[in-house]
């Protein structure tokens, strides 16, 4: 579904180049959960916000259902469209309701009438148990309420595939789980997902592939049992031994 | 991105069109007795108040140079059309076709020669010299050494700028500024035209008084466009008709006799103020809307052409937009526009004001509203661009209507200072707030009540839009 090939990304600040992704490649196919774990600015988040360009690779290329998105011929809004996105920091829209912000993309790119578009808001909040707070504004709700409206937002608009950056990490201990619920639901319906995640245990249960990123690069690719009972790689041992200890 | 410079190209082919459209009529090269009819108008330009020759009663222009104008006219079987525009203007006025003929008690000079013709003189007169009642000037040979007031651009002007004897002249907007300095002891001596100078006198016959002594003979002539003989002939026929059957005696002393009752004025300037609210609001209201417009697109640019090359040109150019209007004052942008961009075609004075405000307006809402934009956490475009809307949809419907409610207190800010800086409309002609109290105060021959008068409304005006925005704010934030 989507095919990553070699893709680099580097920033430049102040005149001095900072490489970021140093050749990325991988194949996500229909259906799969890839979880990607790794340090702290080891470029997850880079990676992740390539695939939908909200930061354009350096070099390499992204084939989207074979059609390249880094070129200049494609139409980035239609594809973005097919790659739903969940942010760390949920990104609600402060000035429209939830209703609105469930709304808002739906109705303007014409995918449905304000009428149908409000139906599904309805349908999408009661998956989520938060029909009740459809006309409150973003800032009247929990963090874990928030994320969870940012979940069906992006599902309102029809995506194929999901990517999740950190969606947990902003949320005060209680409210994580209410969050993975909601995730854990879509998997269940055979989604296309792409999580970057500190949550080793939610990782384990849902992920059909693990990558490990490490400065910029993927140093291991395995299926859950294999990537956390047999790493190949020193730094993934040492960086899982400390996860499940502070995790303890 | 491509959606966005046609937008920003469509708004200024919009913008220009609206321009054109606000033009009722193109310059012509000369201004035929065949277009006036098709027209079905002519029109004049004078220069008021001068009285009696053109003064203003209840708001409405009267006076002898209005009455011969209408003569003109009547004679065509077409109707009058006045301008009142400041003295010096006249000849541009004509000049460029924004009137066909100048009534305004011209006299002919050298100077003026050279770019109009001149009829047949309706009216003979010469400069006199007005006084303060305990001055020991005697007579003109009194005068060297002394500071002597007249009207810009009058004969007296020029009279006074070739006598080298006279130590100093102050040049006044309007002679009776003039004779308020002579009375308040600024000046020595007030050259002005025996007529008006009478008339002052007469208003002020404790503190002033005329010397007998006629400076210069002079006459009064209607101007035209210089080789606009088609026209100058029916005017001097139209002289020659009223001077020979009497009209031309009777106009003048109609005029001459007039005098205001007290009553009268109260009503004349109430509606002075009327009118200078009315056109003061007009003014700042339109001018805003094309701020906040131009505000908006500017501040776009500025910050999404920002590390885009293809853009580049869009950004240079807001920033010129930005530095020059910044930089040069909102008076000569006024002057530039009504007189300069605008000057070949007839663009009423209050559109070239309301769009030279505006535009002014806009380089400073830009400012602001790029600040406001930045002010918006850029996770907000990065989630409206993910759900595939465009970068113009998530501008219009999720960045902007932050950013503006962030900087609302500064956009308050920026319309109170609007409102109070189109009080230098007054210089291209229009009565606005500022202007009326200025008339209310040479017709009055007091300055503190009118002036503190229109002070009262601009600072009505001030608080309240300022408690106005509060609330909208207030609401905005629940
Ligand atoms: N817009 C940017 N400009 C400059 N450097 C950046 C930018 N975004 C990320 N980086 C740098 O790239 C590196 C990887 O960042 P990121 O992908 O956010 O890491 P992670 O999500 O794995 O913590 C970090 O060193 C970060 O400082
Ligand atoms: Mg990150």
């Amino acid at each position: 579904m989507i095919r990553i090939n070699d893709i680099h990304k580097s920033y430049f600040i102040n005149g001095k180049r900072t490489r970021v992704l140093k050749g990325i490649t991988t194949h996500i196919k229909r259906g799969e959960k890839v979880v990607v774990i790794g340090p702290s600015g080891s470029g997850k988040s880079t990676f992740l916000r390539c695939l939908n360009l909200l930061e354009p690779p350096t070099s390499g290329q992204i084939l989207f259902e074979g059609e390249d998105i880094t070129s200049n011929k494609c139409d980035i809004n239609k594809t973005r469209r097919k790659i739903g996105m969940v942010f760390q920091k949920f990104n609600l829209f402060p000035h429209l309701t939830v209703k609105q912000n469930i709304m808002l993309a739906p109705v303007h790119l014409k995918l449905k009438s304000p009428a149908e578009a409000e139906i599904e808001a309805v349908d999408l909040l009661k998956k989520v148990g938060l029909e009740k707070k459809i006309n409150n504004y973003p800032n009247q709700l929990s963090g874990g309420q928030q994320q969870r409206i940012a979940i069906i937002r992006a599902l309102a608009v029809h995506p194929e595939v999901m990517l999740f950056d950190e969606p947990t990490s902003a949320l005060d201990p209680e409210m994580v789980g209410e969050v993975l619920n909601v995730m854990r639901e879509l998997a269940s319906t055979g989604m296309t997902m792409f999580v970057v995640t500190h949550e080793m245990n939610f990782a384990k249960e849902i992920a059909t592939r693990i990558l490990f990123i490490n400065e910029g690069s993927i140093i291991e690719d395995k299926p859950p049992m294999e990537f956390f009972t047999q790493p190949t790689h020193c730094r993934v041992k040492e960086f899982l031994s400390k996860v499940w200890l502070s995790s303890r | 991105m491509k959606i966005f410079c046609k937008t920003v190209v469509t708004f200024f082919a919009v913008f220009t069109f609206s321009v054109f459209c606000t033009v009722y009529t193109f310059a012509d090269a000369q201004s035929s007795i065949a277009k006036i009819k098709s027209d079905g108008f002519i029109t004049m330009s004078t220069s008021a108040p001068f009285e009696p020759f053109e003064y203003l009663e209840n708001n409405v222009l009267k006076g002898v140079d209005i009455d011969i104008a209408q003569k003109v006219a009547d004679k065509l079987s077409v109707k009058l059309k006045v301008n009142n525009v400041s003295i010096d203007s006249l000849t541009f006025e004509l000049k460029n076709s924004f009137c066909d003929f100048v009534c305004a008690g011209l006299s002919e000079t050298p100077e003026r020669a050279k770019n109009l013709d001149f009829s047949e003189p309706y009216f003979e007169t010469s400069q006199a010299i007005v006084i303060a009642k305990d001055s020991a000037i005697k007579n003109s040979k009194d005068l060297e050494g002394k500071v002597v007031g007249v009207q810009i651009g009058t004969t007296a002007d020029i009279y006074c700028s070739e006598d080298k004897n006279i130590l100093k002249v102050v040049r006044f907007d309007k002679h009776v500024d003039a004779v308020q300095d002579l009375m308040a002891g600024q000046i020595d001596a007030v050259i002005v035209d025996d007529f008006a100078a009478d008339k002052l006198v007469n208003l002020n016959k404790d503190k002033i008084h005329k010397l007998d002594e006629e400076l210069t003979s002079e006459s009064y002539s209607i101007a035209v466009k210089k080789g606009n003989h088609e026209l100058l002939s029916i005017i001097n026929d139209v002289i020659k008709e009223i001077k020979e059957n009497g009209e031309l005696d009777k106009i003048i002393s109609k005029h001459y006799s007039i005098n205001h009752s007290t009553s009268d004025k109260f009503v004349e300037y109430s509606g002075y103020i009327a009118e200078g609210l009315k056109n003061t609001l007009l003014m700042s209201l339109c001018a805003a809307i094309i701020g906040i417009i131009l505000g908006i697109i500017i501040a776009s640019i500025k910050v999404f052409s920002k590390g885009n090359k293809k853009l580049k040109i869009f950004s240079f150019l807001a920033d010129t937009y930005i530095t020059i209007i910044r930089g040069t004052p909102a008076l000569i942008q006024l002057f530039i526009m009504y007189y300069g961009i605008l000057g070949s075609f007839k663009v009423s004075n209050i559109v070239a004001a309301i769009l030279a405000f505006g535009i002014n307006s806009g380089a400073y809402v830009a400012e602001h509203v790029r600040a406001g934009i930045q002010s918006v956490d850029y996770g907000q475009m990065e989630a409206g661009r993910s759900l595939g809307l465009s970068q113009n949809t998530t501008l219009i419907k999720i960045i902007l209507p932050q950013a503006l409610k962030n900087i609302l207190p500064s956009l308050a800010g920026e319309a109170i200072t609007l409102l109070k800086e189109t009080s230098v409309a007054g210089f291209i002609g229009i009565v606005d707030l500022s202007r009326a109290g200025d008339i209310i105060k040479s017709m009055s021959y007091e300055a503190l009540r009118p002036l503190s008068i229109v002070a009262g409304i601009y600072l009505i005006l001030v608080v309240g839009l300022t408690s106005l925005l509060k609330k909208f704010e207030k609401r905005l934030n629940k």
